[in-house]
């Protein structure tokens, strides 16, 4: 488990549209695939994803559906909406906007001020 | 699309409560299922699979409380819940609730019956058809002879009335001072001498005027003549917010601090 990074609470909305947005999936999948996109680099407290799904159901980004998974369990879905969409793009330029400034403003050399 | 998805998370947070408290049961115990298949797959033996699979998971009853908060309508059931607790105490103590009802009706009461005074007389003081059109005339006789001479006499208004072009009628009115009553019962009564097409000029003139001079009357008989019940409502009044005041800090006061802490 070490190397692995905390992400931050609004961060995790995010993942969890990108992992959506790959493909309906139940909550566990959701998990697995955050971790498989983000080559297992990121934490994520297991329950905390249910209160995000909650609230982006609430948003109307993520619309829920019971279905049945290949372990033949039943298990709810959840499947981007197209508001979701939009969001995602939104906040993924939002989110690019932020790293890049934070990495140059990080990476200046004293001799570049 | 937004306030959509809002008001079916509302709606059926409230309406099918535990079919969806159920369904979030379903939901967390499908993930730690999962989870659990997946460590044992890796090679440990169900039992332990199953218990670091909740581990991982973390509270799960805080967790699900969180997600009741994030499916909304959580204000609703806790002011649904206050408004419970709020009759149940009203319910406890019935002398004081039946105060504070009193003294609220009593506010009520007076207030609107005032406003609806002041209303009626201060703010919509008549009601006339065409009240643009309608115009009050006084004569100017060159010299100012004071207030009722500048009346225009009946006779005069009659002239007026057919030799003008401008108004459609003209009507004359004067206010006076009457004496009612029979053998030594005898009352000042205020009334008005109208000329007889009076009522041409717009039948809600006299009306509301008739109306609104009883109800100036009627006021002015409470608050300058009748002491009687205005003291009666003052005393009513003090009494009733004495009680309010007084009952509640007798009963705090019998009650011990230790107690009252203990309780808290």
């Amino acid at each position: 488990l070490t190397g692995q990074a905390q992400i931050l609470p609004g961060n995790l909305d995010l993942l969890i549209l990108k992992a959506a947005s790959l493909g309906p999936l139940h909550g566990y999948g959701i998990l697995l695939r955050i971790e498989q996109i983000s080559r297992g680099a990121l934490l994520i407290e297991q329950g905390a994803l249910y209160p995000a799904l909650f609230r982006l159901v609430r948003q109307g980004l993520l619309k829920p559906s019971w279905g049945t998974s290949d372990n033949n369990r039943r298990a709810k879905f959840y499947e981007l909406t197209s508001s979701g969409r939009k969001r995602l793009r939104q906040e993924t330029k939002d989110w690019n906007r932020l790293v890049t400034a934070i990495a140059s403003a990080l990476g200046t050399q004293p001799e570049e001020v | 699309m937004k306030v959509v998805a809002f008001l079916r998370s509302l709606a059926s947070g409230l309406l099918h409560r535990s079919q969806m408290e159920g369904e979030m049961d379903e939901e967390l115990r499908a993930h730690i299922a999962n989870r659990a298949d997946d460590l044992e797959r890796s090679g440990l033996p169900r039992a332990e699979s199953e218990r670091r699979a909740r581990i991982e998971f973390g509270g799960q009853e805080r967790y699900k409380e969180e997600c009741r908060e994030e499916r909304g309508g959580v204000w609703l059931e806790s002011l649904w819940s206050d408004v419970r607790l709020g009759l149940r105490t009203l319910a406890k103590s019935r002398g004081f609730s039946a105060l504070a009802v009193l003294t609220l009706a009593l506010g009520i009461g007076a207030n609107a019956a005032i406003f609806s005074m002041v209303n009626a007389l201060l703010l919509h003081p008549y009601h006339f058809r065409d009240l643009d059109a309608l115009v009050r005339m006084w004569e100017d006789r060159g010299i100012d002879e004071g207030y009722d001479a500048r009346y225009i006499a009946p006779a005069d208004a009659r002239e007026l009335s057919t030799h003008n072009e401008i108004f459609e009628s003209v009507t004359t009115y004067e206010m006076r001072s009457f004496s009612l009553g029979a053998g030594s019962e005898i009352q000042p009564v205020l009334g008005c001498r109208v000329t007889a097409n009076f009522f041409d000029v717009d039948i809600a003139l006299p009306v509301s005027f008739a109306i609104s001079r009883a109800m100036t009357s009627l006021i002015f008989g409470i608050v300058s003549m009748d002491v009687t019940i205005l003291a009666g409502f003052t005393a009513l009044l003090f009494l009733v917010a004495l009680g309010a005041g007084y009952l509640p800090a007798r009963r705090a006061m019998r009650i011990d601090p230790m107690i009252a802490l203990r309780y808290e």
